[in-house]
């Protein structure tokens, strides 16, 4: 470009009125953000978010206790009480611990189970006004969390 | 005392309802200003509070009220309290003198007023006077509050005001020199009898006066005295609550004002747009939809600016006042009265 040119692009502003058009333009575009309570977010299937334990169709535990969820959790938020049975030389589950304060959602749990039984569920409303709820018990692993209600 | 006051019952009633219009407009400027913003981000802006946050701006002036009043320990405690008032008031008075319409605006009872609350002779050398005070309640609030952040903000808006405040006074002298006074009133009937609206004439002094007058309310890309990323507020750093929200109003009063000068200057004030096109069908229109039509376009070029454009360095804001727009405005005035006095041999 000349700099006569380049003079007369400067004394008729052009770059400014380009500025100017492209920011028109996005004023008509449509919103990218999402309305989040009136709006739910989508979630992917593969999303990790609740822990959930599985139960059978006569509402038994999956869980065989086998313990192999509790050694893979990096952040040791998994504890398996278990006691052997002295007739049938295996594990029974007397208690499952899920400490969510030190979860990070890595999913190794539910990959490591072979029973399927602990799975990670695409619910993401986690937000708890009581610390001490995000220590689940095997009841409240099976029901699921008590759900927050957010009005509209 | 109330015999005092009878012979201006029609001034003082004006006030009454300017103050409250002008108060409404500007707590609806803001939600604009978020509403324009928003949607050039691609956002929604206010959504919550009312259909579309259409009660956003009473909300904020609730919480600005009930919000607690800080002074700092170290201020100084009457400029503290002097400068937002300094900044407010200034910024209202000017309305007095804008016509909002012609001098035959509407009837009542059978006696015709006129559409604005003042017609002097000096306005618009008033209204210049009076919109440079506003920025001496920035100067002193910046001062006043003895810390860091608002003296570099007070100090950059002293920078600004020498910068712009000469090439904005000589670029509406072209105007006057057109109409040949200083009082709006005549300078928009000037432009009636002229037929065309000064803008076109006046093209360069047009440019000027509105790059001075977002130079002068602090708007985008001028914004140098708040400066959030660099200043954390500028001048208002050290403010809250209701001393803030007067600061908060004052800007925005201001820039009604540069837009309703602007409008009143250039644009013909009150006027219809193409007279000869329109005025069949739209002669029912009061001036005033007109005049707010116009001040409405300003308002929105503001906001536009403000989505589109970075902010300057203030040696830059410095280097484009004096060594462009100064000289430009000069040539201008010159231009103009040698074709005004070609044109009146």
């Amino acid at each position: 470009m000349t700099p006569v040119a380049q003079l007369v692009k400067k004394i008729l502003f052009i770059d400014l009125f380009q500025g100017l058009a492209i920011t028109i333009r996005e004023m008509f575009t449509p919103a990218v953000t999402e309305q989040y309570p009136r709006q739910r977010s989508h979630v992917y299937e593969r999303f990790r978010g609740e822990p959930r334990m599985g139960v059978d169709a006569n509402g038994k535990t999956l869980c065989i206790a086998c313990n192999l969820c509790a050694q893979v959790c990096p952040e040791n938020c998994i504890t398996v009480k278990r006691e052997k049975n002295p007739e049938t030389k295996k594990f029974e589950l007397t208690g499952y611990v899920f400490d969510m304060r030190r979860c990070m959602f890595c999913g190794f749990c539910e990959e490591i189970c072979p029973t399927d039984c602990i799975q990670l569920t695409p619910a993401y409303e986690l937000a708890r006004y009581d610390v001490r709820d995000f220590v689940l018990e095997l009841p409240a692993l099976e029901r699921g969390m008590d759900k927050t209600h957010y009005r509209k | 005392m109330l015999e005092l006051f009878k012979p201006y019952t029609e001034e003082l009633v004006k006030i009454v309802i300017l103050l409250a219009l002008i108060s409404l407009a500007i707590a609806y400027l803001t939600w604009l200003e978020r509403k324009v913003i928003g949607h050039i981000q691609s956002r929604l802006g206010p959504m919550r509070v009312g259909w579309h946050g259409l009660l956003q701006p009473i909300a904020d002036g609730i919480k600005f009220i009930i919000k607690e009043d800080i002074i700092p320990a170290k201020a100084d405690r009457f400029g503290f309290i002097l400068a937002p008032l300094l900044a407010f008031i200034p910024a209202f008075i000017v309305f007095a003198l804008i016509p909002f319409d012609g001098p035959q605006a509407f009837t009542v009872g059978g006696k015709t007023y006129s559409g604005y609350v003042a017609d002097v002779d000096i306005a618009l050398l008033f209204v210049m006077a009076i919109t440079s005070i506003c920025v001496l309640g920035l100067i002193v609030g910046g001062w006043a509050s003895n810390s860091k952040y608002p003296l570099l903000g007070a100090l950059r808006s002293v920078a600004q005001l020498v910068s712009y405040e000469i090439p904005m006074g000589l670029s509406v002298m072209g105007v006057v020199l057109m109409a040949g006074s200083l009082s709006l009133v005549r300078i928009v009937q000037a432009q009636e009898r002229l037929g065309w609206w000064f803008f076109l004439p006046q093209l360069v002094g047009f440019v000027i006066y509105f790059i001075c007058g977002v130079a002068e309310t602090n708007r985008n890309p001028f914004d140098l005295p708040e400066a959030e990323a660099e200043l954390v507020g500028g001048y208002h750093t050290e403010y809250s609550g209701f001393r803030f929200a007067l600061f908060f109003l004052a800007e925005y009063a201001n820039m009604i004002t540069i837009s309703a000068v602007a409008a009143t200057l250039f644009l013909g004030g009150w006027l219809m747009p193409f007279p000869s096109l329109l005025a069949p069908y739209l002669s029912w229109v009061p001036g005033i939809v007109w005049f707010s039509l116009k001040v409405f376009a300003f308002l929105f070029l503001y906001l536009w600016f403000r989505g589109t454009f970075p902010r300057y360095r203030f040696d830059q804001l410095m280097g484009i006042m004096w060594k462009i727009l100064l000289p430009v405005a000069i040539a201008n005035i010159l231009v103009t009265a040698g074709v005004m006095l070609y044109l009146n041999r």
